[in-house]
C-alpha cells in the first residue's frame, strides 16, 4: 500500500531549491512523513550530480529514526550515470549493469533493499527478457521488492507482461509515466496497458512543472520559482488562457488549481499515487491534502473542455 | 550488406549481454554467452554436447569462461521451440571455471516454480551446478510434458536447450549431469530417463506422477540408474496407481518394476530400513550396464519431498530421511560409463 500522493526527491541537492541543502531536504521529507506520505521516488541520476539525491534522501531517512521503517522507497536505474556504474555501452538494461548500479543505489541510501525499483527509460538494445530475468534475480536475492517501468510504452509493458508470464519471471507491477491534465498522451496506450494487466500508474509532473498550481500567470512567475529560472521556453510557450480557465474552474468550485490538478489524477483508473515535487515543507502539506476532492461526472466533462483528451490515432 | 552487420551487431549484445553494437571486441571480462536470448555463436555449437558425439567428456564452452562465478544464482531467458522460457541456474561455492562440474537438473511439480524446486530440494548446496528449469502454463497450471494437463510443448527438447546453454555458459562435466524431480517433474525425469541418456546419466523421481506421457519412448530405451522415493499415503499420486487429473498412473511397483526389466536386474532387492517406517529396496544384481535400482518406500508418507526444509505437497513430511542427500550420493556413484 502507498499514499495517494508521492514525494518526487528530483530537486534534492538542485542548486537554487531550498533542497539544495541537507537541512531543506530533511525537513521536507520529514514534513511528508509528518503529513502521510509514504512513497518517495527517488533514481540514482536525480541531483546536481548523479547520486545526490538518494544520499541526500538516505541521509534523510536515517534522521527519521523508526518512522522510516514505514516508509516506501523507489528508486531507479536506466538514465545516464556518467560513468559512474562503469563503462555501460549504452545497454543499461543488462544484468551486469544492473548489479552495478542497484548496489550503488543500496549504499547510497544506505538501506538493503528498494522497495520499488524502476527501469528508467528502455536502452533500446538489451531484450527485455534479459532485463526481466536480470531484476527477477536481485528481487530473489531480496534486494529489491518490487520492480516496475518507468518511460515505457504501451506496447512495451504489455510485452514484458507477457513475456514474464510466459517465463515465470517476476512482472513489473508500477509503470511511472508523464501524465497531468496538460498532457494526457499517457491516456492512448500507456494507461490501457496498465489496466488490462492490472499494473499501477505513478504519473510524474502532476503540475506541469508547476504550471498547474496557478502560480504562473500570462507569463508571470513568482520570484525563486522553478520555471521564472529554469524553463523560461515554457512560460513563452503556454496556452495561458486555457490556465485561465482552468484557474477559474477551480475558483468555482472553492478548490485550489493545485487540488484539481492533484485529484483529477487521483480520480483516473489505475493512478495508484501522485508523484509531486516539492521545494519546501508548505509545499508537500499542500499536496498531501490535494486529492480529497472527487470529481463528479459533469465536473470530467467541464475540464474535458479545457483539457482534451488526446486525439486517437486509430478506433480503439 | 547493412542488415548483415547491424544483425551480427544485435548478437554480440545478446551473446554478451551488455556489449554495444559499436564494440564487441570491448568485452573485458571475456565471457562465452551472456544471459540472454538464443544467440550461439559457431564456438558454442561445436561446444555444446549433443554434437560432441560419444559419451561423454571433453570441457564444455563455458570452461574459462566468467560468464557467472562462485556461488551466484542466476534466472536465465531462453528461446525454445519458439518460445520464451526460463530456468534458475545456481553455481556452487567452490565453482571455478576451469572446473568441470557436474549438472543437476531439477524439475518442479504442477503449479510450481523453479523457485519452489529450489527451495524444496537444496540441490545448490551441492558441489553441482543446479538447473531448476521452470515449467510453462498451458491454462492448467505450470507443468512438465507427458500428463493430460500439459501444456503444448516439447520440454525434451527444452532440457536439451538448456543443457547447450549451460554447457556454453560454465564448465560442465558431461559425465556427470543428473536429473530429479518432484511429482509431475519426477514423471518428466521417467521421459528423460527413456530419451535423453545420452546426456544424463543418472535419474531421480520423488512422488512421480507415471502418466502413460512420461513412459513415450520407453520401449526402445536403454538401462539407466533410477531411484524413487514415494510414500504409501501419497493421496496425489497414491502408490498403487489410479486415474488422476492427468489420466491414467502406473502404480509404484509397477513403475519400479520396469526400470528393473529394463535394467535386467534380478527381481529380488536386497532389503533394509534407514529410518523407521521406510522400505530401501537396491536392486542391484545382474543389472545391465553398471546400472541399478534403488526404490524408497515410505509407510504412511504423503506427497511430499523427504527431508525437505519447506513443506510442499499433501500428507506427512519425512524429516529423517533425506532425499535430496540420498539422491545426491546415488547420482555420484553414477557417473556416464
Ligand atoms: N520517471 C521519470 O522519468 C521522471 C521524470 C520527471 C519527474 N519524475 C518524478 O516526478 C517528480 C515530480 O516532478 P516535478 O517535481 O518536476 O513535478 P511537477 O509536479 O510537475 O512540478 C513540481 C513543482 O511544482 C512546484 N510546486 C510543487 N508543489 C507546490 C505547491 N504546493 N505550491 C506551489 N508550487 C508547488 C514546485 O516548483 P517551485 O520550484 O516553483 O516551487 C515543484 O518543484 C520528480 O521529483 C521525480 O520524482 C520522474
Amino acid at each position: 500500500m502507498v499514499s495517494t500522493v508521492g514525494l518526487g526527491c528530483n530537486n534534492f541537492g538542485r542548486a537554487g531549491t531550498p533542497t539544495e541543502t541537507q537541512e531543506g531536504t530533511d525537513s521536507v521529507v520529514s514534513a511528508a512523513v509528518d503529513a502521510g506520505i509514504t512513497l518517495f521516488d527517488v533514481a540514482d541520476v536525480y541531483g546536481k550530480e548523479p547520486g545526490t539525491s538518494e544520499r541526500m534522501f538516505g541521509q534523510a531517512l536515517r534522521g527519521l529514526g523508526k518512522a522510516a521503517d514505514d516508509v516506501v522507497v523507489v528508486s531507479k536505474f536506466g538514465m545516464d550515470m556518467k560513468g559512474t556504474n562503469g563503462a555501460d555501452h549504452g545497454a543499461r538494461g543488462s544484468r551486469r549493469y544492473i548489479n552495478r548500479a542497484l548496489d550503488a543505489s543500496l549504499e547510497r541510501l544506505g538501506r538493503d533493499h528498494i522497495d520499488l525499483y524502476f527501469y528508467h527509460t528502455p536502452d533500446g538494445v538489451t531484450p527485455p527478457e534479459e532485463t526481466l530475468a536480470a531484476l527477477d534475480d536481485v528481487v530473489r536475492a531480496g534486494k529489491v521488492r518490487y520492480i516496475g517501468t518507468s518511460n515505457h510504452a504501451g506496447w512495451q509493458i504489455a510485452d514484458a507482461d507477457h513475456l514474464a508470464s510466459e517465463t515465470g519471471a517476476t512482472r513489473y507491477v508500477a509503470a511511472e509515466n508523464h501524465y497531468n491534465l496538460l498532457d494526457r498522451r499517457a491516456e492512448l496506450e500507456v494507461l490501457p496497458a496498465a489496466q488490462r494487466f492490472g499494473i499501477g500508474v505513478l504519473p510524474y509532473f502532476p503540475l506541469a512543472n508547476g504550471l498547474l498550481t496557478g502560480k504562473y500567470r500570462h507569463g508571470t512567475a513568482p520570484d525563486g520559482s522553478r520555471l521564472s529560472h529554469s524553463k523560461p521556453g515554457l512560460l513563452e510557450s503556454t496556452d495561458w488562457d486555457q490556465i485561465e480557465r482552468f484557474v477559474a474552474f477551480a475558483a468555482e468550485r472553492d478548490l485550489s488549481p493545485l487540488d484539481v490538478a492533484f485529484s483529477w489524477l487521483a480520480s483516473r483508473p489505475q493512478v495508484a499515487s501522485v508523484i509531486a515535487g516539492a521545494t519546501s515543507p508548505e509545499q508537500v502539506r499542500t499536496n498531501a491534502a490535494a486529492t480529497s476532492w472527487v470529481p463528479g461526472d459533469d465536473d470530467l466533462a467541464a475540464l474535458d473542455e479545457i483539457f482534451p483528451a488526446p486525439e486517437k490515432i486509430a478506433l480503439f | 550488406m547493412k542488415k548483415i552487420i547491424r544483425a551480427l551487431g544485435a548478437v554480440a549484445v545478446l551473446g554478451f549481454g551488455l556489449v554495444a553494437c559499436s564494440a564487441p571486441d570491448a568485452d573485458v571480462e571475456g565471457s562465452g554467452s551472456g544471459a540472454s536470448g538464443s544467440a550461439s555463436s559457431s564456438e558454442d555449437e561445436s561446444s555444446g554436447g549433443k554434437d560432441s558425439g560419444g559419451k561423454n567428456s571433453g570441457r564444455t564452452g563455458g570452461c574459462g569462461a566468467s560468464t557467472m562465478r562462485a556461488g551466484e544464482s542466476w534466472s536465465v531467458p531462453i528461446e525454445s521451440g519458439g518460445k520464451h522460457r526460463m530456468y534458475q541456474v545456481t553455481t556452487p561455492a567452490e565453482y571455478q571455471a576451469d572446473d568441470q562440474t557436474p549438472v543437476v537438473l531439477a524439475f518442479h511439480g504442477m503449479y510450481e516454480h523453479s523457485e519452489t524446486m529450489k527451495r524444496l530440494s537444496g540441490f545448490s548446496d551441492k558441489p553441482a551446478i543446479a538447473v531448476y528449469p521452470q515449467g510453462l502454463d498451458g491454462g492448467q497450471g505450470t507443468a512438465w510434458q507427458g500428463a493430460g494437463y500439459s501444456p503444448k510443448t516439447d520440454d525434451v527438447e527444452f532440457t536439451e536447450d538448456i543443457l547447450d546453454r549451460v554447457e556454453s555458459d560454465l564448465c560442465v562435466d558431461k559425465d556427470r549431469v543428473f536429473a530429479a524431480g518432484f511429482s509431475n517433474g519426477g514423471g518428466f525425469v521417467n521421459l528423460l530417463a527413456c530419451r535423453m541418456s545420452d546426456r544424463i546419466s543418472a535419474f531421480a523421481s520423488v512422488a512421480g506422477a507415471y502418466y502413460e506421457g512420461t513412459r513415450d519412448g520407453c520401449e526402445k530405451a536403454s538401462p539407466e540408474p533410477f531411484m524413487e522415493f514415494h510414500g504409501t499415503e501419497d493421496g496425489v499420486m497414491t502408490y498403487r496407481g489410479g486415474d488422476g487429473k492427468g489420466g491414467k498412473y502406473l502404480s509404484v511397483e509397477d513403475f519400479v518394476d520396469e526400470w528393473v526389466v529394463r535394467n535386467g536386474c534380478a527381481r529380488d532387492a536386497e532389503v533394509d530400513h534407514p529410518v523407521d517406517g521406510v522400505e530401501h529396496r537396491l536392486y542391484e544384481r545382474k543389472c545391465r550396464s553398471d546400472t541399478e535400482v534403488q526404490q524408497y518406500r515410505i509407510d504412511g508418507g504423503g506427497h511430499t519431498w523427504p527431508g525437505a526444509p519447506v513443506h510442499v505437497g499433501q500428507g506427512r513430511d519425512t524429516p529423517d530421511l533425506h532425499a535430496t542427500d540420498l539422491i545426491w550420493d546415488f547420482f555420484t556413484d553414477h557417473p556416464a560409463t
